[in-house]
């Protein structure tokens, strides 16, 4: 290949794949969101009616599939404490998996 | 340009038209964007039907309650009326047929989920009779004393 040709080739063949990558377009999730603004996910919990048995924790697990010892979660189910003096203190064993068993904090 | 270089070149456009026409074929036509914006998740509003005929493990009261009704009517005349039967006594999958039987957990450990009490103010966990999992009874199973389906002592 002559030194000509190879240049020529290159610079045809940047031009041309600088066209298509420009031509590809990206969806992005965020995008989509804004065009739809009615669409909104949300996962509801009535904090009162919830005691915190993490049953809920568990038959997700045992209907997904999900090994029961293995410390893996997709979400999780909180207990937050508000002290007098401001300080909150936030509690969540094992994902909430076997449930609010004990008055302490762990 | 000499062929040995171009026979690569032919190789991949053919392996991506192959990709593009594979994809044409298999790929559901209503795979992607829909007017409420789902295209990254796995919802496709053909295959609605195919989620609802895959078999759930957890069944729910009412299928217990086709063979067990007299156990779900004790249950729903006392306290414990709002806890669903497999919290307990497991998820149904195919039973009577697979399991048998289902293995009830009696444990203390399932008890306390919700009767160890809590000294914190919290939500209308509170108002669910607690002990102190350390002093009360320690070591025993619940069970033993309390019938779960109703656990009140008085109406025993």
């Amino acid at each position: 290949m002559k030194r000509r040709n190879f240049l020529k080739s290159t610079a045809v063949f940047v031009a041309g794949a600088s066209v298509s990558v420009s031509a590809l377009d990206f969806i992005d999730p965020k995008e989509i969101l804004a065009a739809n603004p009615e669409l909104r996910w949300g996962f509801l919990v009535d904090t009162h009616k919830c005691v915190g048995c993490g049953f809920c924790v568990k038959a997700c697990k045992i209907e997904n599939d999900i090994p029961f010892e293995a410390n893996v979660t997709r979400t999780w189910v909180e207990r937050y404490v508000i002290k007098k003096d401001g300080d909150v203190v936030m509690d969540c064993p094992k994902g909430a998996r076997d449930g609010y068993t004990t008055k302490l904090i762990d | 340009m000499k062929s040995h270089v171009w026979r690569p070149l032919y190789v991949v456009i053919a392996i991506v038209i192959g990709i593009l026409l594979f994809r044409a074929f298999y790929v559901p036509s209503d795979f992607g964007a829909q007017e409420r914006g789902y295209t990254f998740g796995y919802h496709r509003l053909s295959n609605e039907q195919e989620w609802k005929d895959y078999p759930a493990k957890y069944k729910g009261n009412d299928y217990c309650n086709e063979c067990h009704d007299d156990k779900i009517e004790e249950l729903e005349s006392a306290h414990h009326a709002t806890i669903p039967c497999e919290n307990c006594h497991g998820a149904a999958f195919d039973h009577p047929d697979n399991p048998e039987k289902l293995a009830i957990d009696r444990s203390r450990e399932l008890c306390i989920r919700c009767h160890s009490e809590l000294i914190m103010p919290s939500s209308d966990r509170n108002d669910i009779p607690g002990i102190d999992p350390a002093e009360h009874n320690k070591g025993e199973e619940c069970s033993e004393c309390h019938n779960p389906h109703n656990p009140s002592l008085e109406d025993m």
